[in-house]
């Protein structure tokens, strides 16, 4: 377990500090953050690359923060991977087994085969593709059994059709090998698919920290709302499927979706705010979903408007021009539906 | 298909200044050769029948232009083409004649062999000394920052600006039987002053800076991250340096030291104000002119020449297939 308590750090003008922040063997932490947020110093300073001016950090019990990075026993990916270039993949990942002299050979072979990058041993890494080099860095850092992951960004040199793909091969290896992550993006993505738990950073400092439907449903600040604001994030429970339809019960409300998923199954489902039609009658239209609710808030931000609806514990966030919301008459407090199709419903992670 | 216009033409200009009869035989090769690369009858007839005027030399002159003009059809690499090999040439000629005096005589000379090998010595020495310090220096210089760093590196960069002489009298007077160290340690056996260490200082002092430049640049560019990421998965410092570092600035460490070698075995003024014997090659060279003239001097002169340009194109050749391996 990783455990971080009031730590200060600068590096030249910038200063980070995180009061406190405790990550579990089985937790896959995942840190949201603009760019710039100081995500990838904090995970330096974890690693042992800065050293803090102040506050403890402590993995499974013991306080590492003035440990020499090589005996921290704590790996760290960096978002372009850092393959040694005058290696090949297999003496990449051989490289941490080699510096603590035991063998390696079977264990390159075994991790080679469970990230399908068997065939690309013998290659340069100059001669990889981002995918490939990913798949590399991620065997390289685990193949000692290390107390702890971290990984800057591992998605962001992918295209983003690759991203889905890798995000569940991560997902489904680090839940094979079972070692605590920390892992820091920009890419919501990122934490709907893999974080177990998720926080929010910006300058330097973390805002917000909880489950995934805790911190996108209920963010604390204006800022957190504003940079998670673009999706509604719902957790529920499948109830049945049937015709191609699943249906998903989440805070009393019914909500159907035609991605698939198995009855009794815990699902986050995201909705995107735009996709989402606001209408003072029952709607005559093909959609699936239709909520009836009241209108708790309303606010103009540019050329757009954000109401937020709530009906019974469910909330959903929803964009509509100016325009909509004159000719509807919408005001706070206003009862409304709101109606979405079910191809708009996505089930990003099953439970 | 390789372009050979312009060594085509450097060789062409460098024979024209040889005369007459070195020049006709390799023009009617070299427009032979063009004829072959342009595939273009009409050149190689035009040329056929500016060979004439080639008789005379000032119209020799002519037909190169109107050669150059013919090859090339861009009027800007036209002129780039004529200048560049006129100057090329300014090098190669003199190479050129020299070697024209090579005679086996001067294998023979063992005080010249003897000097060469004094040579070769000192300058493998230093190399190995500039090296060695040249690491640290380097990884300091390109992975930290600190106040007045710009400063220190113009120090560095010092021996190269001043003249030789004065480097050679800077180093006369620290390490000479009476300098500040060297009197102390001439007590202790080692003496510079007419010495081989004296040689290897002074060519250390003046080549050194080649090494540092290359290894500080080889190191900074290497993204630090390499060094913080072979830290996380366990490398010491000292480990992240030799198998991180080292294999990464092995080209910049090849190229450094072919330079310093290169600049200390050629190294003259800052070597005879130290060490006048033993002698290196290019003092006994100075010495077999000033007491025997300029054709005395000659044999031992062209045989130092082919030498050194045969360790040098050797060692790019071979840096050359190391790079593409
Ligand atoms: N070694 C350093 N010296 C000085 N400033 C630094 C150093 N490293 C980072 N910074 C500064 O710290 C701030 C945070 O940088 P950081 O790289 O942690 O951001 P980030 O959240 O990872 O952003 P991104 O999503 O773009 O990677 C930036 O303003 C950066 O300029
Ligand atoms: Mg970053």
């Amino acid at each position: 377990m990783l455990e971080i308590k009031g730590l200060h750090v600068s590096v030249g003008e910038f200063k980070i500090s995180v009061s406190s922040l405790r990550v579990g063997d089985n937790d896959y932490f995942i840190i949201l953050g603009p760019t710039g947020a100081g995500k990838t110093v904090l995970l330096e300073t974890i690693a042992g690359f800065h050293v803090p001016q102040r506050g403890s950090i402590m993995l499974d019990g013991e306080d590492i923060s003035l440990k020499p990075p090589h005996k921290r026993d704590i790996s760290m990916v960096y978002q372009d991977y850092m393959l040694f270039p005058h290696m090949t993949v297999e003496r990449n990942i051989a490289y941490p087994l080699k510096i603590k002299g035991r063998p390696w050979k079977n264990e390159v072979r075994r991790l080679a085969k469970l990230l399908r990058i068997e065939h690309l041993l013998h290659r340069y890494p100059s001669t990889l593709s981002g995918g490939e080099k990913q798949r590399v860095a991620l065997a390289r850092a685990v193949i000692t059994h290390p107390k702890f992951l971290l990984l800057d960004e591992p998605f962001s040199a992918l295209d983003p059709e690759m991203r889905n793909a890798a995000r569940i091969l991560v997902k489904e290896f680090i839940e094979d090998i079972k070692v605590g992550t920390l892992h820091v993006t920009h890419d919501f993505a990122d934490a709907w698919v893999l974080g177990t738990k998720i926080a929010v950073m910006h300058e330097g400092q973390i805002l917000q920290q909880g489950s995934v439907e805790e911190v996108f449903s209920n963010p604390k600040t204006d800022f957190i709302a504003r940079f998670l604001g673009s999706a509604n994030i719902i957790e529920g429970i499948v109830r049945n499927t049937k015709n191609g339809l699943t249906e998903i019960e989440s805070n009393s409300s019914i909500i159907y979706s035609v991605d698939l998923a198995s009855p009794r199954e815990k699902v986050l489902v995201s909705i995107r705010p735009e996709d989402i039609v606001i209408s003072t009658s029952p709607p005559s239209g093909s959609q699936r979903n239709v909520i009836l609710g009241k209108i708790e808030n309303m606010r103009k931000e540019g050329h757009i408007v954000w109401l937020l609806i709530k009906s019974g514990e469910l909330s959903l966030k929803v964009m509509l021009t100016p325009n909509a919301v004159e000719s509807l008459h919408l005001e706070e407090g206003k009862k409304v539906y709101a109606s979405f199709k079910a191809t708009a419903t996505k089930i990003v992670r099953r439970i | 298909m390789k372009d050979y216009t312009f060594p085509f033409l450097i060789l062409l200009l460098t024979s024209y200044f040889f005369g007459i009869w070195v020049f006709l035989p390799l023009a009617a090769i070299v427009s032979l050769l063009f004829y072959f690369e342009k595939k273009s009858i009409s050149f190689f007839l035009i040329f056929l029948l500016a060979l004439p005027s080639i008789l005379f030399m000032p119209a020799g002159f002519l037909g190169i232009l109107a050669l150059i003009f013919l090859a090339e059809k861009d009027n800007f690499y036209r002129v780039a083409y004529f200048l560049g090999s006129l100057f090329l040439v300014f090098i190669l000629f003199p190479i050129i004649n020299l070697l024209l005096y090579t005679t086996p005589k001067a294998f023979l000379d063992p005080a010249l062999l003897h000097a060469i090998g004094i040579s070769f010595l000192a300058a493998t020495v230093a190399t190995l000394i500039a090296l060695l310090f040249s690491l640290p220096l380097g990884y300091v210089l390109a992975r930290r920052n600190f106040w007045a760093k710009g400063l220190v590196e113009s120090v560095i960069d010092i021996p190269i600006v001043i003249p030789h002489t004065v480097a050679g009298i800077l180093m006369l007077l620290v390490f000479g039987s009476t300098g500040l160290w060297g009197k102390p340690l001439e007590e202790w056996g080692i003496r510079f002053y007419y010495a081989l260490p004296g040689i290897i200082v002074a060519m250390l002092f003046v080549s050194a800076p080649f090494l540092i430049n290359q290894v500080r640049e080889g190191i900074a560019k290497i993204d630090e991250r390499y060094e913080y990421t072979a830290m996380s998965l366990g490398a010491s410092r000292w480990r992240v340096f030799f198998e991180i570092i080292l294999p990464q600035i092995k080209g910049n460490i090849m190229s450094g030291a072919v330079n310093t070698w290169a600049r200390a075995v050629s190294e003259f003024g800052a070597v005879i104000m130290i060490a006048f014997y033993p002698m290196i090659a290019p003092t006994y060279i100075y010495y077999l002119y000033t007491n025997y003239g300029l054709h005395a001097a000659l044999p031992a002169t062209a045989f130092l020449l082919l030498l050194t340009l045969a360790i040098f194109l050797g060692i790019r050749f071979a840096g050359r297939r190391m790079h593409n391996a």
